[in-house]
């Protein structure tokens, strides 16, 4: 008996594991996109309100069209479901003109009525979007999210299916390039209506925009087809493209060196100096800054002669290129370059003699009696590198001692949050192109200020420049608030950061930008061999 | 026999209560939520959040939902970090990928594993033995992200003849399934040739040699199911081990299973995949358990199911 249940056994095994693989294997045969990449993870979500994040946003551009789009290259706002748009001359009132020749995948009209409809979905608290905030400068949106009593109405109407009037709670001349950012793109309906929460399923979602989502498997890849339907359908060169969701950085490498994507951001840091000289780098200044944050509730951070000792003793320029070694550049100012009109305030320039001058000002002379304080930073081989680095500048110029503290990324914004840290390591990258998205972080109010550092000028500085409408002297402000941040020192800004990108040569339309932004809608490939 | 098993599926019933309850409590107690991130909404925002998703309730009061819910109606809620996924389908469109990858390293560690055992055990400790020994030393302390690379760097790089990474065609599971099988192949290969050691000094085979058997044949017709005992108890936890330490090479070749779920939702605060992940792993390690029982029951009746 047991003789024949062994064999029988041993087949059943057999045709198990036979019948598995032939199943698992049905419908996944997938032919080479014309364009392929690695979007780094699998995305969080493909409902435009509900996304987070960057990898979520090179997907939404290419499946949703706001009112407008960015230029892939300067990053201006070109027309996108609008052809064009007017401003009141208060700068609270946009106008905008709807093209009439957009359509959902589904073959309905794309109007100004999705757009109200949108926005005050993004704006309703049971949404729940994280970015609704971005949507506050809108009236009234702020206290629709807040679900506040009696909210006025919302400041986004369809006068027509072609117009649509929004009105501003305050100016922001910044309005037309924040409206081509995801949360900002129009979802169908009656497509939701529909379906629920189940909308967003490959074979259900209705999109808007150059390329329509033919199938997605969870971390695995999203396929994306041109859809002929899209206005601009003739500007969109690629057919198919593959977004894989690997998120292993020498597997994407791997892939990228085989030939099975053609683009693969950012490469193994530590690999950087031999990818350099291959023609596929790429690397280009972001609108993203380095910078260490002080506790300033914690001793001795609460003195600021400590912070600016810290801050004026750190070579800049040694940690962007020694340690860095990724192109970054040193920086002085917290706000980045490269903003049209907005010129950086600056820290003084490197003075170690400086610094310990004022370190014996402040008690503590040649860094004695000063206690030993942690510097913390999320755990990567990166910020590990960058910590020690500083650490070591620290303790042989100014003769501090610092003990490293590394925690993993969640646990390390929480005891940013918390306040239960004592210096640490931060980064910020800007989610659009105005000083506003790095000056606003440090006002008394700010959830990510973080620092315990809160000053009225500084406030009032910000809230007159966020409801100036003249351009110049908008900047103006901001530059003097960047001017009090500073001079206070809460945060020492470190390098402005840089995107890296391997291209393959035989990709056209990917242009480096401040954002690190490439619109798959205007990329386009040039192969001479078939991929392998 | 039924009274066992069915005893032994009612233990398994408490087992399944208390790593619930154990890891809900567990998963709650970090210091970071889901909704954490570097570019944090405001306050109320985070409201909406925590009220859409059900967390505002008292930890209690959520976990008296969730196991209602999960036990009556089968729904482990939706994904917190995947948000368009819920937890069910996220397992069931990941777990035949890694029952598949799974399945082909089981077929690679007990090609190779029985093998070398026999061929150790057939000539014991001479040349052969020592090396396919040694290389089975090797194959335990080698951790399979290692040997993922070198695969890949013969069998991608250097002769091109498998895809780097990715699912999708049978010549995208061999590198996987040997780096994945190879670790468990000298586990087995150790174990088999030790019970071969073992039966093959017992009188039974002496007689099948004095017939003038070939060694090969005492081994495959009189010795290999009693060696194989030892090989099937362990096959059990190998089973589980290579469901669940799939994640390193999962994510060396980008393969979408299950692994990488096990570590990743825990970093990310993704309550209830996390929760749907334990629940599972917690599941199959048990049944494979009182399969693996089973099994021994069978290939030696001296063995009783208790």
């Amino acid at each position: 008996m047991a003789r024949d249940l062994r064999g029988w056994a041993a087949a059943a095994v057999v045709a198990v594991l036979a019948a598995l693989v032939i199943a698992s294997h049905q419908g996944t045969q997938w032919e080479r996109a014309d364009f392929a990449f690695c979007n780094q993870q699998e995305i969080s979500s493909l409902d435009p309100a509900i996304a987070t994040g960057v990898p979520e946003g090179r997907i939404l551009r290419a499946v949703f069209e706001g009112l407008t789009r960015r230029h892939p290259e300067t990053l201006e706002a070109l027309p996108g479901i609008a052809t064009s748009w007017t401003t009141s001359d208060d700068g609270l009132v946009y106008t905008f003109t709807l093209r009439d020749d957009s359509l959902w995948t589904n073959g309905d009209p794309v109007t100004a009525h999705d757009f109200e409809y949108s926005f005050l979905r993004l704006l309703t608290p049971t949404t729940a979007a994280a970015y609704a905030y971005l949507g506050w400068i809108i009236a009234g949106g702020r206290e629709l999210t807040e679900a506040q009593a009696n909210p006025p109405p919302l400041g986004v109407v369809a006068t027509s299916a072609h117009e649509l009037v929004i009105t501003l709670a305050q100016p922001a001349p910044y309005l037309p390039r924040l409206l081509s950012y995801y949360p900002f793109m129009p979802v169908h309906r009656g497509c939701l209506e529909e379906h629920g929460s189940t909308w967003v399923k490959a074979d259900r979602i209705v999109t808007n925009g150059p390329f329509k989502i033919v199938e997605r498997r969870v971390r695995d890849r999203i396929r994306l087809a041109k859809f002929e339907g899209y206005w601009g359908a003739d500007e969109v060169a690629l057919e198919t493209i593959d977004a894989f969701a690997a998120d292993g950085i020498t597997t994407q490498l791997n892939m990228f060196l085989t030939g099975q994507v053609d683009w693969m951001i950012r490469p193994p840091p530590n690999l950087f100096e031999e990818l350099r000289d291959r023609p596929e780098m790429r690397t280009s200044v972001q609108a993203g800054v380095t910078f260490l944050r002080f506790n300033t509730s914690r001793e001795p951070f609460g003195d600021p002669r400590v912070r600016r000792a810290l801050a004026l003793s750190l070579d800049r320029e040694g940690l962007a290129r020694d340690v860095m070694r990724g192109g970054e550049t040193a920086s002085r100012s917290f706000v980045p370059e490269g903003f049209a009109g907005y010129v950086p305030a600056e820290l003084a320039a490197r003075d170690v003699e400086r610094a310990r001058a004022l370190l014996a000002e402040a008690g503590y002379p040649g860094g004695e009696g000063l206690p030993m304080f942690e510097l913390l930073y999320p755990h990567n081989q990166i910020t590990r590198d960058f910590c020690q680095a500083v650490a070591d500048q620290w303790r042989t110029q100014l003769g501090i001692r610092i003990k490293l503290v590394n925690e993993t990324w969640k646990v390390y914004l929480d005891s940013q949050k918390q306040g239960l840290y004592d210096a640490s390591w931060s980064a910020w990258i800007a989610d659009y192109l105005d000083p506003s998205t790095f000056l606003d972080l440090f006002t008394s109010t700010s959830a990510n200020n973080r620092t315990k550092w809160a000053s009225a000028e500084y406030d009032t500085t910000i809230e007159r420049a966020g409801a100036e409408p003249d351009p110049a002297r908008r900047d103006a402000l901001y530059r003097q608030a960047e001017e009090l941040l500073l001079e206070a020192l809460p945060i020492a800004p470190i390098y402005q950061r840089v995107s890296s990108n391997l291209v393959g040569s035989h990709v056209r339309g990917f242009h480096d930008n401040l954002l690190d932004i490439h619109p798959l809608r205007d990329i386009a490939v040039e192969r001479t061999e078939p991929v392998r | 026999m039924i009274g066992t098993l069915l005893q032994r599926l009612a233990w398994l019933a408490v087992v399944m209560f208390g790593v619930i309850t154990v890891s809900f409590f567990l998963i709650r107690a970090a210091p970071y939520g889901p909704f954490d991130s570097d570019h944090p909404p405001p306050p109320a925002i985070q409201k909406n959040l925590l009220a859409a998703y059900d967390l505002d309730a008292p930890v209690i009061e959520q976990y008296g939902r969730y196991l209602k819910r999960a036990v009556f109606d089968f729904d482990l809620g939706p994904s917190l970090k995947y948000r368009d996924y819920t937890v069910t389908e996220i397992l069931s469109e990941g777990l035949p990928v890694s029952v598949t990858l799974g399945a082909c390293a089981l077929v690679v560690a007990l090609i190779i594993g029985l093998s070398a055992g026999a061929i150790a055990a057939m000539r014991p400790r001479s040349w052969i033995d020592t090396a396919v020994m040694s290389a089975a030393t090797l194959g335990i302390a080698l951790p399979n992200f290692v040997i993922a690379g070198v695969l890949i760097l013969i069998f991608v790089f250097h002769w091109q003849l498998f895809p780097v990474a990715g699912y999708g065609t049978l010549g995208h599971l061999v590198l996987p399934s040997i780096a994945l099988g190879l670790p468990f192949a000298a586990s087995i290969a150790r174990l088999f040739r030790a019970g071969l050691l073992e039966t093959l000094s017992e009188d039974h085979i002496r007689t099948a040699r004095s017939k003038g058997l070939s060694p090969l044949a005492v081994i495959v017709r009189h010795a290999a199911r009693q060696a194989m005992l030892p090989v099937v108890s362990f096959l059990g936890p190998a089973t589980a081990g290579i469901l669940s330490g799939s994640l390193v090479v999962e994510r060396v070749f980008a393969i979408s299973g299950i692994g990488s779920h096990f570590v990743e939702s825990a970093f990310n605060a993704d309550y209830n995949l996390a929760m749907g992940v334990i629940i599972l792993y917690t599941f199959l390690v048990s049944v494979l358990n009182l399969v693996v029982d089973v099994m021994y029951s069978l290939l030696d009746p001296r063995i009783e199911l208790s």
